[in-house]
């Protein structure tokens, strides 16, 4: 996304539009969700994790540098609330834990943020791309067996992979240069 | 084929002709293919492909919907209700009803600075909610934190330290904790350098009095 969308999407946001909310998750929600998942482990706190990264960054939207990136700034908050809730519940499950705990990380914080690039990547490609990928990779389909998944002729999955993986590279190469 | 097409061919794992003549004489593919490559193994993670529930982007409608509203309706009477209460009293409330919610908050502080360069107090107000606490701080007496800092705002407590999140300038910010103030009774504001540690440092500027 140009930098001027971001601005103005995190404006709207910040104003509590109700369509700038659901754009916003549209784009990140899964990305935040998921980054929550893998650093707890579990669906419930992965939720909280969701809610609180959206209620801080709404509190926060209107202080932040304008010209930030909106991807990289909803990473940092995402994974401070995972952390922050990871010690929570390290702390509940362990009362005798003293407070140096405070320092201990998540084990499954690394490549957080690898996995979150190529989540936001995936959800920006349209439902019909994305669906091929998620065949091709997770579900590990060949081309054949995707087409006769899906209903549809052998060359259409290839040309639609083709243009999916076109657009992933090239929206993953962005992310490399922006992070870079 | 151009380099899109050679990239798109790594990430999607296809043995294509000419790929690795393609990366001998290309640096920005050479470049990318070690990334591209494992950007396709996490394609493959289960992971990666877990869905959040269906309901929940409603439900964070709602909730910022309901943060929304009382927002708006304070402004037009926050004014008024500044005048009824004492003189004294409206000082200290009013970054309350500027930033927080209309409801009276379910706790208020005082907060002390450590340093003896900084004079003055701060207050700070909570209102406990369904993840955890609201806090508003009103800190004008902080300067704005050096370019290379940020202020931290902590819930300590027997069992550690909770970040509420950081801020640059002194004034009135709004925060959340996903705990309670009975959990964790004390507040602190440290200063903290921007190096990626998600620790608080050493660096306390304001402490609460009455915990
Ligand atoms: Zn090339």
């Amino acid at each position: 996304m140009a930098a001027s969308d971001d601005r103005h999407l995190r404006e709207s946001f910040a104003r509590g539009q109700e369509s700038a909310i659901r754009r916003l998750y549209d784009l990140y929600g899964r990305a935040i969700f998921g980054l929550a998942l893998r650093v707890l482990g579990d669906r419930s706190l992965a939720e909280e994790a969701t809610q609180l990264t959206f209620l801080k960054a709404w509190q926060a939207a209107d202080r932040v540098d304008p010209n930030r990136p909106l991807g990289p700034w909803l990473y940092t908050i995402a994974r401070r609330v995972a952390i922050d809730l990871y010690r929570r519940e390290r702390r509940h499950a362990h009362e005798d834990v003293d407070g140096r705990d405070i320092a201990v990380l998540p084990p499954t914080i690394e490549h957080t943020w690898e996995a979150w690039r190529v989540r936001t990547a995936v959800d920006e490609l349209p439902a019909v791309e994305r669906e091929i990928i998620e065949l091709t990779h997770f579900l590990g389909l060949t081309h054949e067996e995707a087409a006769a998944r899906l209903g549809i002729p052998v060359g259409t999955v290839k040309s639609r992979s083709h243009r999916a993986h076109r657009r992933l590279a090239l929206r993953l190469a962005r992310l490399r240069e922006a992070s870079a | 084929m151009n380099c899109t097409d050679w990239r798109a061919a790594i990430l999607e794992g296809r043995e294509v002709p000419g790929l690795e003549a393609h990366l001998a004489r290309c640096v920005e593919c050479r470049r990318l293919a070690g990334d591209l490559r494992t950007f396709s193994t996490y394609l493959a993670d289960a992971a990666l492909w877990e869905e959040p529930p269906p309901d929940l982007c409603d439900r964070i409608v709602c909730m910022l919907d309901d943060r929304s509203q009382p927002r708006l309706r304070r402004r037009s009477r926050s004014r008024l209700a500044a005048w009824v209460v004492g003189a004294a009293a409206a000082v200290a409330l009013f970054a309350v009803w500027v930033l927080g919610d209309a409801s009276e908050p379910d706790w208020q502080t005082t907060m002390v600075p450590t340093e003896s360069t900084i004079t003055g107090t701060a207050t700070v107000a909570g209102w406990n909610t369904e993840v955890g606490t609201r806090v508003v701080l009103d800190a004008t007496l902080l300067p704005s934190a050096p370019g290379d800092h940020t202020y931290e705002l902590w819930f300590a407590g027997e069992d550690g330290v909770v970040s509420a999140g950081t801020f640059r300038a002194g004034g009135d910010v709004e925060l959340t904790v996903g705990v309670a103030r009975r959990d964790y009774p004390t507040i602190l504001v440290t200063l903290e350098p921007l190096d990626g540690d998600p620790a608080p440092s050493d660096l306390v500027v304001l402490r609460s009095t009455d915990a």
